[in-house]
């Protein structure tokens, strides 16, 4: 009897929206959506236009004579190239990979420290948005000048190092952790478990969805930095400077650098689906009562 | 008792002091390096003549010279300013938008992580290569079709309202909140999936309630999903403040850029430190009003 009672009452609260009202909201969805879509549809149907359509006056939206022209020449360029277009992406992974999840791990840590310790140097967090907000741009040169005293220059350290305590993973981890209750912390610490297991078994799992968020956030933030004046040798270079380094030869290569950029966003999508698929999940049971 | 209490509870706080340094000494080394001695360096030279020798910078004290040049010669103030205030019209934008798709993608219907992918595009488009193939490529078409681009300045629309007879003034605010409506969305990605993990958060047995006391979805919202968003919105609003006023298309950006590409290290770190200071003013004064109505369950 219970059973089907509380069925209907989900089903009530979910599907009480009108049809009308459904519609209006996809519409306004795909109104919306379209500003975000139309440029990346373009730039795909741009990497199949062959050139005399790129340059056609008045220019089409849609491809009229389809070509993988673009694609092909990516990769015959690519596979010319003095260094293995392997490589690139090999550096291009690694150093992403590396600054994403120690920046991840550092974040968390800290502002675990910030959100959940009593501790003296707690207005250090201050300087963390001062930190945020203070462009690179200026930076540029100390930086540099730190970077070479400290023989980072020439390394995958030069990438990774600057990367790991940026502000914004600790400010967003920040934020989140205050949300967590104090009391599931406290009756963690009550029961003997140490900061550290507090930490990995019940603060990281619980906050999920942010770092998962972060993981997005950090990861396509350095897979899209082209650092330049770090690293000089060529075998250390990134993908994206190859990649622009191949579409910087001139306009004639407006369809190859279509090609590129549609490659590179595809690591970022990827990462972006499968950590919000599991935000999802894991809201599901994140195991908070109030 | 008392002080046994006493005792132990120093003890612990000890040990969670030296647990809490443990946990911060790596972050403090990383800041201090490539932030702190970066920052005062820049500060430093600000406020000195730079010159180079071989291998080596040579910074000598000359006041606030540099300052003079750029923010009052320079009218750098002026421009700053002005953006600072596109800055604060932007975020409200922003943060009204971001709101409103965020609860929309939040709820379920037919396709919504394909729309969730959608609408954070700009977080994987919006930076690095490839927005400046998009830009260099939408310019380049602009130049070329320069009739064809008026389409989308919006004298329909202008003409539109001349014909409701509606005033110049009215008339230009909608036209430019039209075609900004495109710029807005685009800075939106990061807030709007920043609100979405906000409103996973939210207990849905606080929604049960509501239910079992016959609230309407009006009170709802502004009983419980807006209280427990603020902590959201309040970082939202620090992110998107931050992120805007330091774009890289910004015009106070470009001069800032400009005068490090022509050797102008001084003048550079002075236009950064001072726009660095306006932006941390704004953010002092917007925690100022905020931080009392931020609501966190816990307290």
């Amino acid at each position: 009897m219970i059973l089907p009672s509380l069925k209907i009452k989900k089903k009530n609260r979910r599907g009480s929206r009108s049809l009308a009202g459904t519609t209006g909201i996809f519409l306004f969805l795909a109104l919306l959506g379209a500003f975000m879509v139309l440029p990346l549809l373009y730039a795909v149907i741009s990497s199949f236009k062959p050139i005399d359509e790129l340059y056609a006056y008045p220019p089409r939206f849609f491809v009229r004579r389809p070509t993988t022209e673009n694609i092909k020449m990516l990769f015959s360029l690519a596979a010319n190239l003095w260094v293995p277009f392997s490589r690139y992406v090999f550096n291009s992974v690694f150093v992403s990979g590396v600054a994403t999840v120690g920046h991840i791990i550092l974040a968390s840590m800290c502002a675990f420290v910030f959100s959940k310790f009593n501790l003296r140097i707690k207005w250090m967090f201050k300087l963390v948005v001062t930190a945020l907000l203070f462009n690179g741009s200026v930076l540029w040169l100390p930086q540099y000048v730190i970077m070479a005293k400290m023989g980072l220059l020439n390394t995958y350290w030069g990438y990774i190092l600057p990367v790991l305590p940026m502000s914004l993973g600790l400010f967003l981890m920040k934020q989140f952790m205050d949300q967590l209750p104090t009391a599931l912390i406290e009756s963690a610490g009550i029961d003997g478990a140490s900061y550290f297991r507090i930490f990995t078994t019940i603060v990281m799992p619980t906050v999920k969805p942010a770092w998962m968020t972060l993981l997005v956030f950090a990861f396509q933030n350095v897979w899209n930095s082209n650092p330049h004046g770090v690293v000089f040798d060529e075998q250390l270079k990134l993908l994206q400077s190859a990649i622009s380094e191949i579409v910087a030869a001139g306009i004639a290569r407006v369809g190859v650098s279509m090609a590129g950029s549609l490659f590179i966003m595809i690591p970022p999508i990827v990462i972006f689906v499968v950590s919000q698929n599991s935000v999802i999940e894991t809201m599901a049971h994140s195991g908070l009562k109030d | 008792m008392n002080n046994k209490n006493k005792l132990l509870k120093l003890s612990y706080e000890r040990r969670q002091g030296l647990v809490g340094y443990v946990f911060l000494i790596p972050w403090l080394i990383g800041t201090a390096v490539f932030f702190c001695y970066p920052f005062f360096h820049t500060v430093w030279l600000s406020f000195c003549d730079v010159s180079f020798d071989t291998g080596r910078i040579i910074s000598k004290f000359s006041g606030i010279g540099a300052y003079k040049f750029v923010f009052i010669q320079q009218q750098f103030l002026q421009q700053a300013w002005t953006h600072l205030v596109t800055t604060c019209l932007h975020t409200a934008c922003v943060l009204i938008i971001s709101i409103f798709l965020a609860i929309i993608l939040n709820q379920e219907f037919f396709g919504r992580s394909a729309w969730r992918v959608i609408f954070s595009l700009p977080i994987i488009v919006a930076s690095g290569l490839v927005l400046s193939v998009f830009q260099k490529d939408l310019t380049f078409q602009a130049s070329v079709t320069s009739e064809s681009t008026n389409i989308f300045q919006n004298e329909a629309l202008t003409e539109m309202l001349l014909s409701m007879g509606i005033g110049d003034k009215i008339i230009n605010v909608v036209v430019t909140a039209v075609s900004s409506v495109v710029d807005i969305l685009w800075m939106s990605g990061v807030q709007i999936l920043l609100f979405i993990t906000g409103l996973q958060s939210i207990s849905p047995s606080l929604y049960e309630v509501c239910d079992v006391e016959g609230a309407t979805a009006w009170q709802r919202f502004w009983k419980v999903t807006f209280p427990l968003l603020t902590p959201y919105i309040f970082l939202n609003i620090v992110y998107s403040i931050i992120d805007i006023s330091t774009q890289s298309t910004a015009s106070v950006m470009y001069t800032i850029r400009y005068y490090y590409n022509n050797v102008m290290y001084a003048n550079s770190s002075a236009a950064g430190t001072g726009y660095f200071l306006m932006i941390l003013a704004l953010l002092g004064i917007i925690t100022a009003l905020l931080s009392k109505r931020i609501v966190y369950i816990d307290k």
